[in-house]
């Protein structure tokens, strides 16, 4: 591996690890708005 | 009824917006400037431009660690739960920004100095660092949602941040007499530009970071409310 | 200062009757350092270089081994919970427990220490005192801190593996520390060699004893 390719992989990780965390964190916000929305008309129903 | 929480679901503040475009453009802007505008390096290549994105890193992993300090003190001592939240997403973001602090070191060092791992004081502290706040999450995980896991965390996240500069200050006097690295940087106007615009970016990543996983956990509060509703 | 003296007193009565943290510390810590003779069949040279490491490393686990028992022991009986009805300031607790679990542990330290003589020839004899000083600096701290974590980790899952996790990686400092100084003291050095690493020592010692005892009462609180 010349130094480009150390440079490639560690910019790669770099963007890699803050993009997969903050994509994971919006995932799990959409996946709970789906939850919260069907969970309200639940309750909403029960009345 | 709804939850108090709810407001996570909506969209994000016109400010936080902002924040978000800002951001956009620094990250590119600060990779342009890393990239062209700062010249290459005489004596290590290449490679010394990961040096960008692994000193800052390591800043913000500190400033994370620093804010769960001061928001354990404050949960403690308040008994406030928006204190407890605070702390728990600052820590998990400090560990990802110290992993890769991590990781980036040995890909600098192992062409630099022909060696995957240096005990150098900074990158061993962050190693250190990287395992109590490791700890901390895994203590979270373990302890289950309630408040004495809160009450025990933020006990950690303040012994954690005093050992801090006694890790530091033990690890420095231990590496000296181990070994030596150099790592003293001169450092050209160029680079000090390029340097201070990706370490102003990074502390803006994780102010936005922050905003993203406190409103992840209010989501997740918010469908804690209405499952608990559901089941009475 | 009676309170803690009844506290102390209480946890070391029921260890002296049973022993089990005792023998348990100290035949692990024998174990490491068998092990550690046949895993590296250590010449002389090699002998010196790592007794001061092995030491500590030792202590360090039996340590976490005993300082896992001390709240178990308080869970079981639902004890925490008597002495907390009491009106004892949390503080007195927290040096209570932690007065009883410094002397158990040294005790099992100072058993162990012999038998460095006897596998490595560490040069106990000659500096026993500053020895057995740097013994109770690096203990003090190690046990001011374990102390506070094993009451956070007997209530969690996973609990014998949680103490270590949270206290090693805290403890940092005071290994280096008390390496450094043993090192520099069974090679004969003067005390300005290890002066910046004896502090270290102390000034660990000090905060921690402090912060440990400030924060205990949220640990225990329900």
């Amino acid at each position: 591996m010349n130094n480009f390719g150390f440079v490639l992989a560690a910019y790669t990780i770099i963007w890699g690890l803050l993009a997969i965390y903050l994509g994971s964190i919006t995932v799990k916000v959409s996946r709970l708005r789906k939850e919260y929305n069907h969970l309200k008309e639940y309750l909403a129903d029960k009345q | 009824m709804n939850s108090q929480y709810e407001d996570a679901f909506s969209q994000d503040h016109i400010g936080v917006k902002i924040l978000g475009y800002v951001l956009l453009f620094l990250m590119f802007f600060s990779f342009l400037l890393i990239a062209w505008y700062a010249p290459v390096e005489r004596t290590m290549g290449l490679v010394q431009k990961i040096f960008y994105y692994h000193v800052p890193s390591a800043w913000v992993a500190f400033l994370a660690f620093g804010v769960v300090f001061v928001c354990s003190i404050l949960y403690l001592t308040s008994k406030d739960k928006k204190w407890d939240i605070y702390a728990a997403s600052s820590v998990e973001i400090g560990v990802v920004f110290a992993l890769i602090v991590l990781i980036t070191g040995p890909i600098w060092a192992r062409p630099v100095w022909g060696v995957w791992w240096t005990w150098e004081p900074r990158l061993t502290t962050t190693l250190i660092l990287f395992l109590i706040y490791v700890a901390y999450l895994l203590l979270r995980y373990f302890g289950g949602q309630n408040d004495r896991t809160a009450k025990f965390s933020a006990v950690l996240g303040i012994i954690g941040f005093i050992d801090v500069p006694l890790v530091y200050l033990s690890i420095n006097w231990w590496s000296a007499e181990a070994q030596v690295h150099p790592q003293r940087i001169g450092m050209g106007p160029e680079m000090k530009a390029a340097f201070f615009v990706s370490l102003f970016t990074f502390t803006l990543l994780y102010i936005y970071l922050l905003i993203k996983r406190v409103r992840a956990t209010h989501a997740a509060l918010a469908v804690d409310e209405l499952r608990e509703q559901r089941d009475e | 200062m009676k309170q803690i003296i009844t506290i102390l007193w209480k946890d070391l009565l029921v260890e002296l009757k049973s022993k089990e943290s005792l023998l348990s510390m100290f035949t692990f810590g024998l174990l490491i350092l068998v092990l550690f003779n046949f895993a590296f069949e250590p010449t002389p040279a090699l002998k010196r270089a790592i007794t001061p490491g092995l030491l500590w490393v030792t202590f360090l686990f039996s340590g976490v081994l005993g300082l896992n028992r001390s709240f178990a022991v308080e869970k079981e009986n639902m004890a925490i919970q008597g002495m907390l009805l009491a009106p004892v300031d949390r503080g007195l607790i927290y040096f209570g427990k932690f007065g009883a679990n410094l002397i158990i542990l040294l005790v099992a330290e100072f058993l162990t220490l012999p038998f460095f003589l006897l596998f490595l020839n560490m040069p106990l004899f000659e500096h026993f005192w500053w020895i057995t000083g740097i013994i109770l600096l690096g203990t003090i701290g190690f046990v001011a801190v374990g102390t506070l974590f094993s009451a956070m980790a007997t209530n969690v899952k996973m609990s014998e593996v949680m103490l270590p996790l949270l206290l090693f990686p805290v403890s940092t400092p005071i290994l280096l520390a008390a390496v450094a100084c043993i090192r520099n003291i069974i090679a004969g050095e003067p005390f300005s060699t290890y002066q910046n690493w004896f502090s270290l020592l102390v000034g660990f010692d000090l905060i921690f004893v402090v912060v440990s005892s400030l924060v205990f009462e949220y640990v225990v609180e329900e």
